[in-house]
């Protein structure tokens, strides 16, 4: 028992040293999403069913403006959400049109998912209420 | 019978220095990735593997040590009682793990090991904490009935989840033809933690990768595709509880909405992505959407 109870605690050392290692060595840049295209392909990568709807020839959605996030509207109607996590990206093709809230730099989503609950889009002020004008106007 | 170790745990001290040497790999050479919180999460989910075979490992040895009184033969501990119980524990594992991922129920435990989008040495110990409440033990308990004795297939099955340790990497690109033809690799198990739809639900082996060969569900990975790791819906965040859980949590919300008893059978016996009105995706669907498109390479 006690030698089990030894095992778990050098165990449980080595984790928090093996993550500060990794640290220190700087691996994991920051990923960015770098344009709404890229957001797009990113959701499109997720769901092949998803196409990114186009208007004035560019992907139509918002970017947030730390590159942390974006939201790309599909042809289809539907809503593709991008979101950076650690050096990767993570996303979703939303059922529906998220829960907005106002932050103090831009908007919270809030989705009804436990693997992401929140997301935070850094966005101007004119920005985020064209986007809740946007989001309130959708079915 | 003899008192053997857990392998597993005399491999911690190598497990550990391996991570490191491929930590310093990657930042040498550029090649791979690791990411500082991802690792975290990856060793907290192997420490928390840990502690849940404390707790369960035990009652499920004590079924097995029960079915052995029923034991077909008496296998005893010769040489060869070893190789055998080593292959036919690596064949239990391939149908386990098969199982494991077209069947939800077993995928909802299974579902960590492939939660991280990352594909390294931390990867590999980033192991389920509800393997026994899933009853993932079933597939190795004929082992029992058929007369090995239990501690040799508790050995076998530790020597297995080690051998699947250093496959974890991108280090490592092909081994020689011989090797690539029998074992499980890096390339071959770097398919089976692929979400492209032309690497879903392959390679399934433990040690030898001849059963995927045998029973139809190897693919090669191509130089032409590098592979995506992750789950279809990756995680949002590093919380071990949310990767532990997510899975059980959505089973349990689908069965409180199902409507028939059809319904409930689908979304717990049925395979991951599965809904009752394909609103999600399975591997099927996926496949087929791509194949749609021609079968284009990512
Ligand atoms: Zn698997
Ligand atoms: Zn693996």
């Amino acid at each position: 028992m006690l030698g089990q109870l030894a095992i778990l605690a050098g165990s449980f050392i080595a984790i928090v040293l093996l993550a500060l290692l990794c640290r220190v060595l700087g691996l994991g840049r920051v990923a960015t999403i770098e344009s709404l295209a890229a957001a797009g392909a990113a959701v499109r990568r997720h769901q092949l069913s998803f196409t990114p709807a186009m208007g004035d020839g560019q992907t139509a959605g918002v970017l947030a403006r730390d590159g942390k996030a974006a939201l790309v509207f599909g042809a289809d109607g539907r809503l593709g959400l991008v979101v950076a996590l650690g050096d990767r990206l993570v996303a979703r093709v939303l059922p529906r049109p998220p829960a907005v809230e106002t932050a103090t730099d831009g908007l919270t989503l809030r989705l009804d998912d436990i693997t992401l609950p929140r997301v935070h889009l850094a966005l101007t002020a004119a920005d985020a209420a064209a986007l809740t004008d946007r989001l309130g106007a959708l079915p | 019978m003899p008192d053997l170790p857990d392998p597993v745990t005399l491999a911690i001290p190598a497990f550990v220095g391996l991570i490191v040497l491929e930590m310093l790999l990657v930042r040498a050479t550029g090649r791979g990735a690791y990411e500082p919180r991802d690792t975290f999460t990856s060793l907290a989910l192997g420490f928390g593997s840990t502690v849940s075979g404390l707790i369960f490992g035990g009652a499920v040895l004590a079924l097995g040590v029960w079915l052995y009184r029923f034991r077909l033969f008496d296998i005893g501990w010769s040489w060869w009682a070893w190789g055998l119980c080593f292959v036919l524990d690596d064949f239990a594992y391939y149908w386990f793990h098969r199982t494991a991922h077209r069947v939800r129920w077993f995928w909802a435990s299974h579902v960590i090991h492939h939660s991280s989008q990352h594909y390294n040495l931390s990867t590999a110990l980033r192991q389920t904490w509800t393997g026994p409440i899933s009853l993932a033990f079933v597939f190795r308990l004929p082992l029992f009935l058929a007369g090995f004795p239990p501690a040799m297939i508790l050995f076998c099955g530790g020597l297995n989840l080690i051998y699947q340790f250093w496959i974890h990497t991108e280090m490592v690109d092909r081994l020689p033809r011989w090797f690539e033809a029998v074992m499980n690799t890096p390339s071959h198990h770097r398919v089976h933690h692929a979400t492209n739809p032309r690497y879903l639900d392959a390679n399934y082996a433990g040690v030898f990768i001849v059963w995927d060969r045998l029973f139809g569900s190897f693919v090669p990975e191509r130089a032409d595709e590098p592979c995506r790791y992750g789950i279809v819906r990756n995680l949002g965040t590093f919380n071990p509880f949310v990767a532990a859980f997510h899975e059980w949590i959505g089973i349990a919300r689908d069965l409180a909405h199902a409507r028939s008893w059809r319904e409930r059978w689908g979304c717990v016996a049925g395979p991951p992505g599965w809904s009752p009105d394909g609103s999600r995706d399975t591997t099927e669907i996926i496949r087929a959407r791509w194949q749609a498109l021609g079968e284009p390479a990512e």
